[in-house]
């Protein structure tokens, strides 16, 4: 608690916060935000790719794109510590949506980094149909970057917003999958709804 | 001038909604990220192939995945539209919408980045450059125009991103 409070009050900290410079807060936002759109974009476009989005692109070749998305990564913890002190206590003892962001992201990497050794490292990615395994992966992946934009976005908010906005996110989130589900023509998820019906 | 942008872009029913449900601009805000991502990412996988990177790939294929490039486009127009039309639920003033777009050098940086963007995807598909693109195989390097053409677009979305992420710090206040 008292490293937290000396961060916050680091000279770095309070230059940070004060100073009118566009160069100091706004610019690791700035960094935060492309990191984001590097990191979330790639692994949308391999996750889309293995739920068979664009099926006659290869996959193999797909597998150098994991250094961008690394780059991504790196960029936002960088500048994801150096935002930190700026309200080092609140982020790390107040902010318990904080820790759900990071918890999403680790899930989020995580996923992408079982789907590198399941589908790439597995010797020639395009022979074989894709795993039951990587499919759910990619969701997984696809379903906690989601929610590490959300939870980072609420950072901002009280209590009471953040609640409220989770509440409606998810409601819409659960509006679109199953008009995206059952909208599509044979699709299992109608097919499945029928025979239950 | 004035009026005139009020008229256009103030939206009572978009102010109300945002004022009675205090969910509706952060999930605006998170749709807008998300659509950031899905839109700045996979064009810039379109884009990198495009200028030679990950060259195992043929750049015909894509043109069924960049339709979710423009899915997040929508996405970040739609939550946009939210926070212009009910700028006024956040910001006091009777013209906010005017007000912001005349002082705020960010948002007008922005705004031209995306239009220069549009016309730059304009001149990709009617000069005849993505017909050239489609043709080319695994290993194949793409046309010169095809890699111009890409390196301004990758540019130009970094550059909206830059911008778009300075317009809560307007101009006076930061140079002062």
């Amino acid at each position: 608690m008292e490293f937290l409070m000396w961060l916050e009050n680091s000279s770095f900290a309070v230059w940070e916060r004060e100073s009118l410079s566009l160069f100091a807060y706004p610019f690791f936002l700035v960094l935060h935000t492309i990191g984001l759109a590097f990191l979330v974009g790639v692994s949308a476009g391999i996750c889309l790719r293995i739920l068979g989005v664009a099926s006659r692109l290869p996959l193999a070749p797909m597998e150098r794109y994991y250094g961008l998305l690394w780059l991504g990564f790196w960029v936002n913890a960088l500048s994801g510590v150096v935002l930190l002190p700026t309200a080092a206590v609140n982020f790390l003892t107040v902010e318990w949506i904080f820790y759900i962001k990071l918890g999403a992201i680790a899930v989020a990497m995580a996923s992408m980094a079982m789907i590198r050794r399941e589908v790439f490292l597995r010797g020639n990615a395009d022979a074989a149909p894709l795993s039951a395994k990587a499919r759910t992966l990619a969701r997984t992946a696809l379903g906690f970057w989601a929610l590490a934009i959300l939870s980072g976005r609420l950072m901002a908010y009280s209590n009471f917003v953040t609640l409220s906005s989770a509440g409606a996110f998810i409601v819409l989130t659960i509006v679109v999958l199953a008009v995206g589900l059952l909208a599509r023509p044979g699709s299992r998820a109608r097919r499945q709804l029928r025979h239950a019906a | 001038m004035e009026p005139l942008v009020n008229t256009l872009l103030r939206w009572p029913f978009v102010e109300n909604f945002v004022n009675q449900h205090t969910w509706a601009w952060p999930v605006s805000e998170t749709l807008h990220f998300i659509g950031i991502a899905l839109l700045v990412g996979i064009v810039a996988m379109y884009d990198l192939r495009v200028l030679g990177f990950a060259k195992g790939l043929p750049l015909a294929p894509f043109n069924r995945l960049l339709p979710w490039a423009i899915f997040g486009f929508v996405l970040t127009l739609v939550s946009g539209l939210v926070f212009v039309t009910g700028l006024g639920a956040n910001l006091r003033g009777g013209s906010p919408q005017y007000d912001v777009i005349t002082t705020d050098l960010w948002l007008q940086l922005k705004l031209l980045f995306i239009f220069g963007a549009g016309v730059n995807a304009l001149l990709f598909y009617t000069m005849g450059v993505s017909r050239d693109v489609e043709t080319v195989g695994p290993g194949e390097d793409a046309p010169l125009r095809a890699k111009t053409l890409a390196a301004i677009s990758f540019t130009l979305w970094v550059l909206v991103m830059w911008m778009g992420r300075l317009i809560p710090w307007d101009l006076p206040t930061a140079f002062e």
